[in-house]
């Protein structure tokens, strides 16, 4: 039987960067964008 | 995923609140299976009694655990209803300890302390050349008139013998005690970024909702994020012209129709998003005047004034719990919005209160709620044959009570009879579906109907032009036991074994030995009149039954028997 997969915890630096990605925004951000800036970010 | 297992947590008390206390963290936990770790879960304390009474814990006992372990719960009765606070986590969490140490008004009013000053520490002043330092003058003898002559009330005084510094040739010493040097610590950033290639975008997104969500600078809505003080915000008049609006209207409003006929903000303006989300985020704040109902497709915002949707017949919560059977029978795992259609056989308890039951089919049609704690959610159903939409509400399951959909009355009146088969298709909107109902050559046949000033059976002449279901057509001619007879006492009604006995009674068809034998459509037609039983709950009932009274009859393909004498 499988393990469960431990569940993704974003640390402060993973705030730090949704909270400027959020300041350069004039409009409500959607979630899909901020997932597509953590991954950008990662590569 | 971090919570705090019952078993493993300690609790304070008597061994009798320790137990309770347990009992309700369990509850609690199961009320926020799908919130955040460190979010406040609320239960209304009028629920919690109600959970626990088949338990026999009172509500004194339940406020007793509470009151003996305050870091796990808290009581708030500062809403219309008290309410038992908890987390997930077991704790509440150490409040946030603001350092005021090295603020402006801290700083401001301490003064430093004086700094030593030692003889070594003087600065020694460069003296001049003594030849400029000729008199030795107090002041005060300038007052006084010179008794003498002009040089004898002057005291020549020797030139200052000290050692002549030239200012060029002394060095100035450091009189300031060489501090020792400050080193600050940088702290190594523990906290590099988090590798995000092996998770998924519903792990990120959880995550996202976990950590963002509870993060005061910023602003979140239904999968919308923003920097909290760059939301708009409205002052006290606009948010009573909004309830104001809402109570005129007599009925929910979505938040384009509020943000264009109270805030004159059209659709095609450059900030409608922008306002729409603020709209939505600063009434998801204002918890006392404002409630969400709606859908991430229909966002419905309604006020307290408003009257509630659908049936007065049977209270709410009466029908919750009439429907309590469906939390046993719900998924671990909702699958929300993964069925585009269901079919559905009307019966004579959903047609009588305009329901529709929230069963596994049907949450899998619906969205997911927007909101944490959301308790209800208005949806539109559309009946393209009759042209007509019905605004109807979706009360979500509580801990105790079953969900279901109610509003229905006037399109089942208008068209429809008990045995229906209706169908229930979601669209692209996941707050509006299509309901149709199979259409049929008209016809007319005696049926079942409660008449209501007498609160007996009876059975009218019904002229309807729906696709019925035969063996859940209540029909006098398979019903007539029921003419004139009163609906089943609360006692009978609240033991399902003893309305399937009953039912069986009903039907009358009795076989040698005093058994009764039935189909199980009929059966299944009957049970439904006066309470609500899913397929699944029926035939757990006639299968599992251990006191022989219910078996399966061999006689026929879906038959069953029952033999009155054993306790049922």
């Amino acid at each position: 039987m499988s393990q469960p997969a431990e569940p993704v915890r974003l640390t402060d630096d993973d705030v730090d960067f949704l909270v400027s990605v959020l300041r350069s925004a004039t409009e409500p951000v959607p979630t899909r964008a901020l997932i597509e800036a953590l991954r950008t970010r990662q590569n | 995923m971090v919570t705090v297992a019952p078993g493993a947590r300690t609790f304070s008390g008597s061994k009798a609140e320790q137990a309770n206390a347990a009992e309700l963290f369990r509850l609690m936990q199961t009320v926020g299976r799908f919130m955040s770790v460190n979010a406040s879960i609320r239960l209304a304390l009028d629920s919690a009694t109600e959970f626990f009474a088949d338990q026999n814990i009172s509500q004194k006992e339940i406020l007793a655990a509470v009151a003996a372990n305050p870091d796990v719960f808290r009581l708030d009765e500062t809403g219309d209803v008290p309410a038992i606070l908890a987390t997930r986590a077991g704790t509440f969490g150490a409040a946030r300890r603001v350092d005021r140490s090295h603020d402006f008004a801290t700083r401001l009013m301490t003064p430093m302390p004086k700094r030593e000053t030692g003889d070594d520490m003087l600065r020694p002043r460069p003296r001049l050349d003594s030849s400029w330092s000729i008199f030795d003058v107090q002041t005060t003898d300038l007052d006084a008139r010179p008794a003498a002559s002009l040089a004898q009330s002057f005291a020549l005084t020797a030139p200052v013998e000290e050692a002549i510094a030239e200012a060029a040739e002394i060095e100035i010493e450091e009189i300031v005690a060489v501090e020792p040097a400050r080193t600050i610590t940088v702290p190594v950033a523990a906290t590099a970024a988090t590798d995000v290639s092996e998770a998924s975008d519903a792990d990120l997104e959880a995550a996202l909702i976990e950590r963002l969500g509870s993060d005061g600078q910023v602003a979140m809505f239904d999968g919308q994020w923003m920097l909290e003080d760059r939301v708009p915000r409205f002052s006290k008049g606009e948010l009573r012209k909004l309830k104001d609006y809402i109570a005129e209207q007599e009925q929910p409003l979505t938040d384009e129709v509020l943000i264009q006929d109270v805030l004159d903000v059209r659709p095609r303006s450059a900030d409608f998003d922008l306002m729409r989300f603020a709209l939505n985020y600063r009434l998801s704040k204002e918890h006392r005047d404002f409630e969400f109902v709606g859908t991430s497709g229909q966002r419905f915002w309604s006020t307290s004034a408003l009257a509630a949707i659908g049936t007065s017949i049977r209270k709410p919560n009466e029908i919750g719990t009439d429907y309590k059977y469906l939390l046993d029978e719900a998924p671990a795992s909702p699958s929300y919005r993964s069925r585009k259609e269901l079919s559905h056989v009307l019966t004579f308890y959903e047609f009588a209160l305009g329901l529709l039951p929230y069963d596994s089919e049907m949450l899998e049609l619906m969205g997911a709620p927007v909101m944490p704690n959301q308790r209800t959610a208005v949806l539109t159903f559309e009946c393209p044959q009759v042209y007509t939409t019905y605004l109807v509400e979706l009360r979500y399951p509580t801990p105790n009570r079953g969900g279901f959909i109610v509003g229905l009355d006037d399109f089942y009146t208008e068209n429809l009879v008990p045995g229906a088969l209706l169908s229930i298709r979601a669209t692209d909107n996941d707050g509006h579906f299509v309901v149709e109902y199979a259409s049929a050559t008209s016809q007319s046949q005696r049926l079942l109907e409660l008449e209501e000033r007498k609160q007996r059976y009876v059975f009218r002449p019904t002229s309807f032009a729906c696709g019925v279901i035969e063996e859940n057509l209540l029909t006098e001619e398979l019903w007539s036991s029921l003419n004139g007879e009163k609906p089943l006492d609360d006692k009978t009604r609240r033991r399902p074994e003893s309305v399937v006995a009953a039912t069986f009674e009903r039907l009358g068809k009795q076989f040698e030995g005093g058994g009764y034998t039935a189909n199980f459509a009929q059966l299944f037609a009957g049970v439904n009149i006066e309470r609500p039983f899913s397929e699944k709950l029926l035939r757990s009932i006639l299968e599992n039954d251990d006191t022989g009274a219910f078996a399966k009859d061999p006689d026929g393909p879906d038959d069953y028997t029952y033999i009155p004498g054993s306790p049922a």
